[in-house]
């Protein structure tokens, strides 16, 4: 069997690409690690047209049972592994099966990028966090430090400011990174300690966090911070290694598309925050998955 | 007078959209627009906006309202008549007077008028200006469209696949779609094509039911759609010195900036997107363009 389309990722430009596909009743199948991407995190939207304000987890399900009303195949929880292009068609697999499409989009989108250090992964869950707008509450009246002293950094902070009690940033570079404005607000609280340029090493604990490990890089010296939390905020990334050569990637790791989201592969599209288009917006990736599949289906007319 | 940030020109859903965008970025921001919804107001049916299955052009077109009028963001029902260049922009609508740093157009698109008896109070009752996309809606239903170029006969085609019956009606004795879709449509037994013939009137009660054409045919149907394309009201484009193409939309670049500074064009008037022309795209390009607006803000 082979797939018209095959459209990897669950996020807003996912979603719509296969709201589109369907509906042009093209034999499509998604594939899809989890649902929502990065809109999860969104307590409340305001800028999605049409809904006033609506929660990032709500505006996900509407999204998915919409798309769920075509005909259309889906693999949930599979991450697809590999991509290659076989003659004319591609060859999609995932960790379970292979699958074969005339045409695909790809629309995986961002995750947060990790510190590689010891602790981090073993206590995901039990102290680290990358998300403050779903974890904030959990650390009222404790000690938690934020790497990162971007934008990111400083609205986590900022969202942690309202339950912890004493918020330390710690930050890589000379100097602080995010918005002064914000900075300000952080002061103003308190309760927010600044740190630069400063390496974190390790996260240390026993069932829970309980401190973690940063160099001082003036001094190399090692010094410790007691803490119950360790919120990481240095952005997003984008990995599309499993499209290999197919790709051209640009110097920050996204996929770089035409102003009609091709790549530099004939019949392979990239849709959302994994390409080069430069704004991160719910309308913005859902219009890019509209306009991927409209080309897909143009794209099988000539071929 | 006031000076505005960014006055947006439109109400659809690309004029909305940069008016929310305007907001979440604290820009001082009016919206100035005669029809609130624009285009989607005349679509019968809406399945691909995101989120929402299954909804009417007027419903989405409320949705979009209420969500402007959430948000405060001010919206004068105005018809722009005059735009003036200067290091501030003057602009002069049929009631008052307006300056601001920049604009953004998004007008969009209006359907060519057809000399059609009745059109008015069958719109959204059985006449549709969508694109032919809705093939599901007419699940055994008799269908006609007016149009004879791609257009039409691409849509004439896709409806074909669930429709009973499919009249396309031309007015001229042939069709001017590439010839695989002329060939394509001639092999579909439930279309049937009536050269050099013209709609004159619409008739039915409470929704369309029957059209008569000008060669004195009679014919029962459930739906028509026009596809006889849109057209760019330019007029106050060409005083401004805007870039357009050869059919009358804006050349806008991937910030949807045209060649004027501090103008930027979102929606169907432009010619991004592809040109596919979506409620979904527009509303991106209204996002993207206010992010344009921005950035020229702050440089200056």
């Amino acid at each position: 069997m082979i797939y018209d389309l095959i459209i990897i990722g669950g996020g807003p430009a996912g979603i719509s690409a296969g709201i589109y596909a369907a509906r042009k009743k093209i034999k499509t199948l998604l594939i899809t690690k989890e649902w929502g991407g990065q809109m999860l995190k969104a307590p409340d939207i305001q800028n999605w047209p049409g809904e006033k304000s609506i929660s990032g987890v709500d505006l996900m399900k509407k999204m998915v049972e919409h798309l769920k009303k075509f005909e259309i195949e889906i693999k949930e929880n599979k991450e697809v592994i590999d991509l290659e292009k076989k003659d004319k068609n591609f060859s999609v697999r995932d960790n379970d099966q292979q699958y074969e499409a005339k045409t695909v989009i790809i629309a995986t989108g961002k995750i947060p990028r990790t510190l590689n250090i010891p602790g981090e992964e073993e206590f995901k869950g039990r102290g680290v966090s990358i998300c403050s707008t779903c974890d904030a509450p959990l650390f009222k009246n404790k000690e938690v430090a934020v790497v990162g002293g971007g934008n990111v950094g400083f609205d986590t902070a900022l969202d942690l400011s309202k339950y912890a009690k004493k918020i330390y940033i710690l930050e890589f570079s000379e100097l602080m990174r995010g918005d002064p404005a914000t900075k300000e607000k952080l002061e103003k609280t308190k309760k927010v300690e600044f740190h630069t340029n400063v390496a974190v090493k390790e996260i240390k604990g026993s069932k829970f966090v309980e401190e973690v490990v940063y160099e001082d890089r003036k001094t190399s010296k090692d010094h410790e911070l007691k803490v119950q939390g360790v919120f990481i905020a240095i952005g997003m990334v984008a990995k599309a290694e499993f499209a290999g050569d197919l790709v051209e990637l640009n110097e920050i790791g996204e996929i770089k598309v035409d102003r009609n989201n091709n790549t530099k592969t004939l019949g392979l599209f990239a849709a959302g925050d994994i390409t080069d288009v430069k704004y991160e917006q719910i309308v913005i990736a859902a219009s890019e998955g509209a306009k991927s599949a409209l080309a897909v289906v143009d794209y099988l007319k000539k071929t | 007078m006031k000076i505005y940030d960014l006055i947006v020109i439109g109400a659809g859903p690309a004029g909305i959209t940069a008016g929310i965008y305007a907001k979440n970025f604290g820009l001082n921001c009016l919206i100035i627009g005669e029809k609130q919804g624009g285009l989607i107001n005349a679509a019968y049916k809406v399945e691909n906006y995101p989120g929402i299955f299954n909804i009417s052009g007027k419903e989405l077109s409320k949705k979009f309202t209420a969500h402007q009028r959430y948000l405060k963001i001010p919206l004068k029902k105005e018809r722009v008549e005059k735009i003036e260049r200067g290091k501030i922009f003057k602009i002069i609508s049929d009631k008052n007077q307006y300056q601001s740093r920049t604009i953004i157009l998004a007008f969009g698109t209006e359907t060519k008028k057809l000399d059609i008896e009745n059109i008015k109070k069958f719109e959204g009752k059985g006449v549709s200006y969508q694109a032919g996309d809705n093939a599901f809606l007419v699940k055994n239903k008799i269908v006609a469209v007016v149009g004879g170029a791609n257009s039409a006969v691409m849509s004439a085609i896709m409806l074909a696949e669930e429709a009973k019956k499919v009249y396309l009606i031309y007015r001229r004795d042939k069709l001017r779609a590439d010839a695989i879709w002329v060939n394509k449509i001639k092999k579909l037994k439930n279309v049937k094509i009536i050269y050099k013939a013209n709609i004159l009137v619409l008739k039915g009660k409470n929704k369309l039911e029957e059209i008569i054409l000008d060669n004195g045919r009679k014919l029962k149907i459930d739906n028509l759609l026009i596809e006889v394309g849109g057209v760019v009201n330019t007029f106050l484009l060409r005083d401004l010195g805007l870039e357009i193409n050869e059919s009358g939309y804006i050349r806008v670049n991937s910030a949807q900036a045209t060649n004027i500074p501090g103008v930027f064009a979102a929606g169907d008037i432009t010619t991004s997107s592809n040109k596919f022309r979506q409620i979904i795209t527009a509303a991106a390009e209204g996002a993207i363009a206010v992010l344009g607006v921005y950035n020229y803000l702050n440089k200056k």
